[in-house]
C-alpha cells in the first residue's frame, strides 16, 4: 500500500481490502496521511472526509474502515452481521488483519459506538479512546430516539446542527450539481443509515452501559457519567480517555 | 368474481380544521386532543354493525385490516373484530368469508400467536376464515413497533414459514430462527380448514412480494393509498401476470385481487352531495394525511430499488384533495350504480382480478349512509359483476371450501420435503 503526495502537500486517500468473517465479508479500509498509526470509525451515514481528518492526516496515518453494507457495491455485506457481538468480532478480525494495536481510536457518532464496544470487548488494543457524540447509550436526561431517521428530509439538518445555517450545515446537505450523481449520493446515505439502523433502531442501546464495567484500558469505568457534559445543539455530548491519565474527560463539540 | 366488504375502524368525528394535533394520521395524532371517547365507541359499534350489514346484503367476504396508532383504522389486532363477526355471522347463519388482511408479519414478534388466532376463527367461524399476511408499513412495523426497518422483510419471511409449519407439521417440532427460538411447537389449535385456511397476501406491488404469491400460490391483493390505477395498479398486475407466464403457472384471475375505495347513490350527481366531504375527509385527514417518510425508512429499500424510485422523482406536493379531483385523478370509485359497476368492471378485466376488495365506509361516513351505499351496491352493482370470470368458480384455490372454493395446492405448504418430515432445527 501507498499513499502519493498530492499537490497541496497532503496525502490522497489509498484503499485496502481485508477479508474477514471467513471470507464473507470484504472490507474495505480508506486509509490517508503519514505518520503513527490512529484508527477513525465513521458515523452512520458512511465514511466521508472532512477537514476535521484531512487535519489529523498531516501527521497521522489515518486508517477508517468502512462499516459492512456501506462499501458502494456491496450492500449485502450486511446481512451477515446480526448484533454488535458480530461487529466487534469482525472489526476486531480487521483490525488484526491489518496489523493495527497499540493505537488511539476515534469514533464518531455510530462510530463511537462501536469504538466503544470494540474498547470494551478488547481494552488493551487502544493507548487512547475518543468519542465523539457517540451513539450507544442511553441517558434518560437526554433521551435521544434517532429522530432524524424517521423525521421528514427537510426537518434533518436542524435536529443535526445547533445551527442549521452555518457553512458546514450547509456543506454537508448541499447536493453534488449533477443529478444522476446526487440520486446516487442520496441512495449511499439512506442505505448506510438503514445498515447502522440495524444495531441502533428504534434507541441507540444494545448494553453498552452494563459492559463498560469491562472497560478496562484503565481502571475507570466508562459510562454515561464519563459523557455527562453538556450537550451541543442537539447532539450528545463527547468524551475522551487516555491510558496516561486514566481518566475520562467529558468535551463540548467545539473542542474538537 | 368475489367481492369483499373491508371495514376500517376510522375515527369518522374530527373537526374541520383539526389543527396540529393532526398533522399526520398516524404516529403523532394527539389522541386527548382531537377525540371524544363516546365517538371512538360508535366508530367500533358503528363498524361491527357495518360488517354484518354487509354479509346480510350479500357480500361474499368481509375483511378487516391491522394499524396501530393510526386515526384512520383503530385495530392494532383485526382478529378481535374479525372474532366479534365471525361468531356473530355464523349464529345467524351467513356463508360469508372472513377475511383477515392481515396480521402485519414484519412487526409480529409473536408468530404463533399470529397462527394460533388464526386457528381460533378458523374454528369459531366454521371454516370460513381467509388469511392475510402483509409486511406491514414503515410507519407500522417500524416505527411504532421498533423492529429496524432492514429486518422487516426477513422477520415476514421467517413469521411465515413458522406460521406455515405450526399449522401443517403434525408433530411436534423446534424452531430455532433468527427472530423466534421455540422448544417445541405444536399449537391448539391448527386450523380447521385443512391444511390450512387460504392465503391472501396484501401488498404495494414489490417485485418480491409477487413472486413470493406466484412461488407459493398465494392470493395477491395490491393494495394503493391513492392514485389512478390505470398508472398505479396496472403495471404491477401487468408484471404479475408476466411473471406467472415466465413460470409457468396458470392465469386463473382469482388469483388476484384489486381494493378500492366506493360509494354508490341513485346518480352521479347524488354520489357527489352525499360522499364529496366524506371521501375529503378520509384524504385529507385520514390515509391521505401519510407522510411519504412514513411510509418508506432508511434499510428497507435495497439500493438499487431506491435508486428506481428516486430517479422517478418525489411524489408532487398534495393540496387537501377535492371530491371531483379524486374521481377523475382515479382515486375513488363513485357514482350511481352504472358508473361504478362500469369502473370495477373495467378494472377487474383490465388487471385480470377475480376478486375486489372494496372500502365502502370511507372517512367520516355516516353509519346510515354506509349502510344505504352498502344497500344500493349489493342491489345495483354486485349482480352484474358476480358472472365475470365465472368459468374459473370451480377453480377457485383461494377461497374457503365450505364456501364453494378448491383446496389449496401442495405448493402452498412449507418449503421443502426435510420441512414436513418434521426435522428439528429448522433454522437459518
Amino acid at each position: 500500500m501507498s499513499s502519493e503526495a498530492a499537490a497541496d502537500g497532503t496525502t490522497e486517500v489509498s484503499f485496502r481490502t481485508v477479508q474477514v468473517w471467513d471470507g464473507k465479508i470484504t472490507m474495505r479500509v480508506q486509509v490517508k496521511g503519514s505518520g503513527d498509526p490512529i484508527l477513525y470509525l465513521h458515523p452512520a451515514g458512511g465514511m466521508g472526509w472532512d477537514s476535521f481528518l484531512d487535519d489529523l492526516a498531516t501527521d497521522h496515518t489515518v486508517y477508517a474502515p468502512e462499516f459492512p453494507g456501506m462499501t458502494p457495491g456491496m450492500p449485502e455485506a450486511i446481512n451477515h452481521l446480526d448484533d454488535v457481538f458480530d461487529i466487534v468480532l469482525a472489526y476486531d478480525e480487521a483490525l488484526c488483519a491489518l496489523g493495527l494495536s497499540g493505537l488511539p481510536v476515534i469514533g464518531q457518532s455510530f462510530g463511537g459506538m462501536v469504538a466503544a464496544e470494540l474498547a470494551a470487548s478488547f481494552p488493551a488494543r487502544f493507548t487512547e479512546v475518543v468519542l465523539l457524540d457517540p451513539a450507544g447509550l442511553w441517558m434518560s436526561t437526554h433521551p435521544y430516539a434517532l429522530d432524524p431517521l424517521a423525521a421528514p428530509p427537510d426537518a434533518v439538518p436542524a435536529m443535526l446542527f445547533h445551527d442549521p445555517g452555518c457553512a458546514g450545515a450547509r456543506a454537508m446537505f448541499a447536493p453534488p450539481p449533477d443529478p444522476e450523481s446526487a440520486v446516487d449520493g442520496i441512495v449511499q446515505l439512506v442505505w448506510a443509515i438503514g445498515c447502522a439502523a440495524k444495531f441502533m433502531w428504534p434507541l441507540p442501546d444494545r448494553g453498552l452501559e452494563s459492559r463498560s464495567s469491562s472497560f478496562r484500558v484503565g481502571k475507570s469505568r466508562f459510562s454515561t457519567r464519563s459523557i455527562s457534559a453538556s450537550p451541543v445543539g442537539a447532539s450528545l455530548p463527547s468524551a475522551s480517555w487516555s491510558a496516561q491519565s486514566d481518566q475520562w474527560r467529558p468535551f463540548g463539540i467545539g473542542e474538537t | 368474481m368475489k367481492v369483499t366488504y373491508i371495514q376500517q375502524f376510522t375515527y369518522r368525528d374530527f373537526p374541520d380544521e383539526a389543527g396540529d394535533g393532526l398533522s399526520e394520521s398516524v404516529v403523532t395524532p394527539s389522541y386527548h386532543e382531537l377525540v371524544d371517547p363516546q365517538k371512538v365507541r360508535g366508530a367500533f359499534r358503528n363498524g361491527l354493525d357495518e360488517m354484518l350489514h354487509a354479509a346480510r346484503a350479500g357480500f361474499d367476504a368481509v375483511a378487516v385490516t391491522e394499524h396501530s396508532h393510526c386515526t384512520y383504522d383503530m385495530s392494532p389486532n383485526p382478529d378481535l373484530t374479525a372474532a366479534a363477526f365471525a361468531y356473530a355471522t355464523e349464529t345467524e347463519g351467513l356463508e360469508t368469508a372472513i377475511t383477515v388482511l392481515g396480521r402485519t408479519l414484519g412487526k409480529s414478534r409473536e408468530p404463533l400467536r399470529v397462527a394460533e388466532e388464526y386457528s381460533v376463527l378458523d374454528h369459531i367461524s366454521g371454516g370460513r376464515l381467509i388469511a392475510g399476511f402483509p409486511v406491514g408499513l414503515a410507519y407500522d412495523a417500524n416505527v411504532n413497533w421498533g423492529v429496524p426497518p432492514i429486518d422487516s422483510r426477513a422477520r415476514y419471511e421467517e413469521n411465515l414459514e413458522l406460521i406455515f409449519r405450526a399449522w401443517t407439521e403434525r408433530q411436534p417440532f423446534a424452531w430455532n430462527g433468527k427472530y423466534a427460538q421455540h422448544p417445541g411447537v405444536n399449537i391448539w389449535p391448527r386450523p380447521l380448514q385443512g391444511p390450512h385456511p387460504p392465503v391472501m397476501i396484501s401488498s404495494i406491488g414489490s417485485p418480491n412480494t409477487l413472486r413470493l404469491a406466484l412461488e407459493r400460490d398465494f392470493g395477491f391483493n395490491f393494495v394503493s393509498i391513492g392514485g389512478d390505477p390505470m398508472v398505479a395498479a396496472k403495471p404491477v398486475f401487468d408484471q404479475f401476470w408476466e411473471m406467472a407466464a415466465a413460470m409457468d403457472l396458470d392465469d386463473n384471475p382469482y388469483r388476484a385481487c384489486f381494493a378500492g375505495f366506493v360509494a354508490v347513490a341513485d346518480t352521479d350527481a347524488e354520489a357527489e352531495r352525499l360522499y364529496g366531504k366524506h371521501f375529503e375527509y378520509h384524504f385529507g385527514k385520514g390515509i391521505g394525511n401519510i407522510p411519504f417518510h412514513r411510509l418508506v425508512m432508511p434499510g428497507q429499500v435495497q439500493p438499487a430499488a431506491l435508486k428506481q424510485m428516486l430517479m422517478a422523482g418525489p411524489p408532487p406536493p398534495a393540496p387537501p384533495p377535492r371530491y371531483r379531483d379524486l374521481l377523475a385523478g382515479g382515486s375513488i370509485i363513485a357514482g350511481g350504480p352504472d358508473t361504478v359497476r362500469e369502473k370495477l368492471e373495467h378494472y377487474a378485466r383490465t388487471f385480470r382480478t377475480g376478486n375486489l376488495n372494496l372500502f365502502l365506509q370511507v372517512g367520516s361516513t355516516p353509519h346510515e349512509l354506509t349502510k344505504s351505499s352498502i344497500d344500493l351496491f349489493c342491489g345495483k352493482v354486485l349482480p352484474k359483476l358476480r358472472p365475470i370470470f365465472a368459468e374459473y368458480d370451480d377453480r377457485n384455490r383461494w377461497w374457503p371450501v365450505r364456501l364453494g372454493g378448491v383446496a389449496p395446492s401442495d405448493r402452498q405448504a412449507p418449503a421443502g420435503p426435510s420441512l414436513r418430515a418434521g426435522v428439528v432445527g429448522a433454522g437459518r
